[in-house]
């Protein structure tokens, strides 16, 4: 039993220790880590035309999209012949790619990648 | 753009999104489990029953609803994915 409580003890030592290395790093970090947070700092807002190709990506790859019908106006359940569980995961897809929350009562008016990727361009948090 | 959605349909539809999106709170290790098992799920449920037997419908959503409440847990951490 008392073997037991000595290793409880170890493990919550070691965490702090561990947490706080990266804290340590910045100071040696090399040209090109830093040419990388440069960069990021420093990206551009994104263009209706990145919006429009990102959200035709991710529908091409939505293994029930015929990519030959899709286009920017095809619309999810009559040309695409999806269903309406099918157009709710794509909104949930698109709320991953652009790391951004589409309100339920929105997401639903979705129904084609245009007004997707207007919603999307609307939303300042999209990235 | 007019929707034409029943109070039903969209009660469906609306817990199935809820459903995805506590997908996103479990290990990513296990999502794509709970993500087949749900889908596979509305899938199965949905073409078992006709559109029109909305008491059956309504029972299927309390079902899921419930469903919901327990995926919620923090203690669920996994799901047997479907054997198709």
């Amino acid at each position: 039993m008392s073997n037991l409580f000595r290793f409880a003890r170890v493990v919550p030592r070691l965490t702090p220790r561990l947490v706080q290395t990266p804290v340590f790093q910045p100071a040696r970090l090399t040209p090109i880590t830093l040419a990388t947070r440069f960069y990021s700092a420093e990206k551009a807002p994104l263009t209706p035309q990145q919006v429009e190709d990102r959200v035709l990506q991710l529908l091409r790859d939505f293994d029930k999209v015929d990519a030959s019908k899709l286009n920017l106006d095809a619309h999810f359940i009559n040309d695409l012949g999806l269903d309406s569980l099918d157009q709710v995961e794509i909104t949930m897809a698109l709320e991953d790619e652009f790391n951004i929350e589409i309100p339920d009562r929105d997401a639903e008016e979705i129904m084609t990648p245009r007004q997707a990727s207007e919603k999307i361009f609307a939303n300042k948090n999209a990235m | 753009m007019t929707i034409r959605r029943t109070g039903l349909q969209r009660d469906v539809l609306d817990l199935y999104r809820s459903l995805l999106r506590v997908v996103r709170t479990k290990p990513e290790s296990s999502r794509d489990h709970f993500y087949k098992y749900i889908r596979s799920q509305f899938r199965q449920d949905a073409s078992s029953v006709s559109q029109r037997d909305i008491s059956t419908i309504e029972f299927m959503l309390r079902k899921g609803r419930r469903q919901l409440e327990v995926l919620k847990s923090d203690s669920v951490v996994d799901i047997s994915p479907p054997s198709y």
